[in-house]
């Protein structure tokens, strides 16, 4: 297999756009560092944005909206990482060829459009005071959607119903731990 | 045109009834009554407003799709792009769960960003299974598609003003058809 070297902001939009081109391709050179930072910085954005949106509509104190961006650098470096860990234990019993670091690497590679959601929806929060949690959060989380089944698509062979149901496992996952932060 | 073979690809009954199931539930969440929500006429309006929207969704991606791969539609047969596409739906059953888990559990009403990552999600991936069949995978397709889910997205959230008005009405009329019918027996 052909691995070549990807650059940031290159990787981040065909993450996006086209994840499939750099699973097969560009993912192993890749340093696992940069595929955890592309993910707790997407959710320290997104949990940020809830903070200011609870904050704004006086439900918490500024502290708590400041302190949403550190937990959720902290859900983005060890939830997902754990998320794809469990996932690859139960794919592995299904003999998966790929290594834990690669399933690891290509769910945090997965929320590169959450993090791009999230600076376009800290822009309008801050500079237009917008309510940004759900209509920028919450879609760039969605939109790692596509990027996880065809994560899973690669480490299944090509099962895509395997693929999709790990997916929905992992988004509804996220979903719902997100909405219990935004009841703390 | 290069391809990877002469096999022709076919649809598949389950593929489509799960993309029945998930616009269904699109409509359904889509004209959801905050204040009541399991209302069934707001159920029911949504599940056929979905559905409807769903078929031409459908047909409009075969067709876009159809018109750009004529030549491989020559190759594997007519169904060849009905088939991706019908397979590419199965992408919308995350988005689908998630937003029932959000309307339901959650008890959130603004939902038409499950709508519209759902369909770019699903375009993209008719697309991509289109690739997959030819030799070498065409951006155009992935243009195409996204352009296609961009104008059904849209069509979405705007008709979501007045369709969510529709539930009302209907209800209105049967309350109407019911009061008059009362005093015609009274």
């Amino acid at each position: 297999m052909k691995v070549a070297k990807a650059p940031v902001l290159r990787t981040v939009i065909y993450m996006m756009l086209s994840p499939a081109a750099i699973l097969k391709t560009t993912l192993a050179g890749i340093p696992w560092f940069f595929s955890l930072a592309v993910s707790a910085l997407a959710f320290a954005l997104f949990f940020l944005q809830t903070g200011i949106d609870l904050y704004r509509t006086g439900q918490k104190q500024l502290v708590f909206a400041l302190g949403s961006a550190g937990a959720g650098a902290v859900y983005g470096m060890t939830v997902i990482p754990l998320l794809a860990a469990a996932i690859w234990t139960i794919l592995k019993i299904a003999r998966t060829d790929k290594p834990i670091g690669w399933a690891v690497s290509s769910f945090c590679l997965s929320y590169s459009g959450a993090l791009v959601y999230g600076l376009v929806g800290l822009s309008f929060s801050l500079l237009w005071g917008w309510k940004t949690s759900v209509a920028f959060g919450v879609t760039g989380v969605l939109w790692a959607t596509g990027p996880l089944i065809v994560a899973v698509r690669e480490m299944t062979g090509g099962n895509t119903v395997l693929s999709v149901f790990f997916a929905t496992v992992a988004g509804l996952a996220v979903l719902l731990s997100w909405s219990v932060f935004g009841q703390i | 045109m290069e391809t990877n073979s002469g096999t022709v690809y076919k649809g598949s009954p389950g593929y489509s009834l799960a993309a029945l199931f998930c616009f269904a539930v699109f409509g359904a969440t889509g004209l959801l009554n905050p204040f009541d929500r399991f209302n069934p006429v707001h159920i029911i309006m949504g599940v056929a407003v979905g559905i409807c929207f769903g078929f031409l969704c459908r047909l409009s991606l075969s067709v876009v799709l159809g018109l750009a791969n004529r030549s491989l539609k020559r190759i594997h047969g007519r169904g060849v792009v009905g088939a991706a596409v019908a397979r590419s739906m199965l992408f919308l059953l995350p988005f689908a769960l998630m937003s029932l888990l959000a309307a339901y559990i959650l008890r959130w009403s603004a939902l038409s960003a499950f709508v519209s990552a759902g369909l770019m999600t699903a375009a993209v991936a008719a697309a991509i299974e289109l690739g997959r069949i030819k030799a070498k995978p065409e951006i155009k397709d992935t243009v195409l598609a996204s352009v296609v889910a961009w104008a059904f997205s849209a069509t979405w959230i705007y008709a979501l003003g007045f369709l969510g008005r529709l539930p009302l009405y209907v209800e209105g009329a049967v309350r109407l058809l019911g009061s008059l019918n009362g005093g015609l027996f009274r």
